[in-house]
């Protein structure tokens, strides 16, 4: 649903909440019985329904998760130019949406995977302003990334099915794909976000 | 004269449910973490509050 609806909604549900309150003498009729109980009782709810799924939605792009200062690296990190950079490969060629790549890869593709997203981001909010900031470089997952991630869009595709760099050995690819070598971390994409070195790093200009 | 009891209820709750709504739309003009908090933290519960007196004030008062 677009956002201006939601909030139209939401306003002209205000609205007429506060009206009915005010005239609250107009629910001594049956009319404004169901008239005060649409306005206080199901309108809320849809606002609220309405409101949290606009709000679910925009925790899922990728200006939701750079608005932290401590983000700004990572979020630059997708524009380096250099494919070696596996982010800004994914990012540059739309491999990722642009406006969710945060999302899209630091998600779990699992049952609860959103939840566990959303209560990991409450936790940074309380980090980001009543803990210690850690620098950019120090910010660690909190545990090896999972190459479900990766396979839930490149499993089948036939560049990494019949690509000769997952054939070096004939177990490669189904280790891969088990999960007992790490995508990432088995000397093959093993160059992620690297915000320490940014400094010394060329970006790409997106041509508008 | 003195309003009676459900009357003033029904004030009540739309004024939490006014306000929640109010928070709401607020948080809906930045995308940002703390609008997100902010919207689940104040806006819902003020809204759950607001819609809860008000079904409370449709249960008779005991006499």
């Amino acid at each position: 649903m677009p956002a201006t609806i939601v909030i139209l909604f939401i306003a002209i549900t205000a609205a007429i909440v506060l009206l009915v309150g005010f005239r609250a003498q107009w629910t001594r009729s049956r009319e404004g019985k169901i008239l005060a109980f649409i306005a206080l009782g199901v309108l809320p709810i849809a606002a609220v329904w309405g409101g949290f799924s606009e709000q679910m939605e925009r925790a899922e792009s990728t200006q939701f998760c750079l608005s932290c200062h401590v983000m700004t690296d990572f979020g630059r990190s997708l524009y380096v130019d250099d494919p070696s950079y596996l982010p800004a490969r994914h990012f540059q060629n739309n491999r990722v949406p642009r406006d969710r790549a945060c999302y899209t890869c630091h998600t779990d593709y699992a049952m609860f995977g959103t939840l566990r997203a959303k209560l990991r981001g409450l936790r940074h909010l309380q980090v980001q302003y009543f803990g210690t900031i850690p620098k950019p470089e120090e910010i660690k997952l909190y545990q090896p990334y999972n190459n479900r991630e990766c396979l839930h869009c490149h499993l089948g595709a036939r560049r990494f099915e019949e690509g000769s760099g997952h054939h070096k050995t004939p177990d490669l690819l189904q280790s891969v794909k088990s999960g007992q070598r790490s995508c990432l971390s088995s000397g093959c994409h093993d160059i992620v976000h690297e915000v320490g070195s940014l400094k010394d790093a060329a970006f790409w200009k997106e041509s508008k | 004269m003195e309003k009676p009891l459900i009357e003033a209820r029904i004030k009540w709750a739309s004024l939490l449910i006014g306000a929640g709504l109010l928070i709401q739309l607020c948080t809906l003009f930045r995308i940002h973490p703390l609008a997100f908090v902010a919207f689940v933290v104040v806006g819902c519960p003020l809204i759950g509050a607001g819609v809860f007196l008000y079904l409370w004030s449709l249960v008779p008062a005991k006499k």
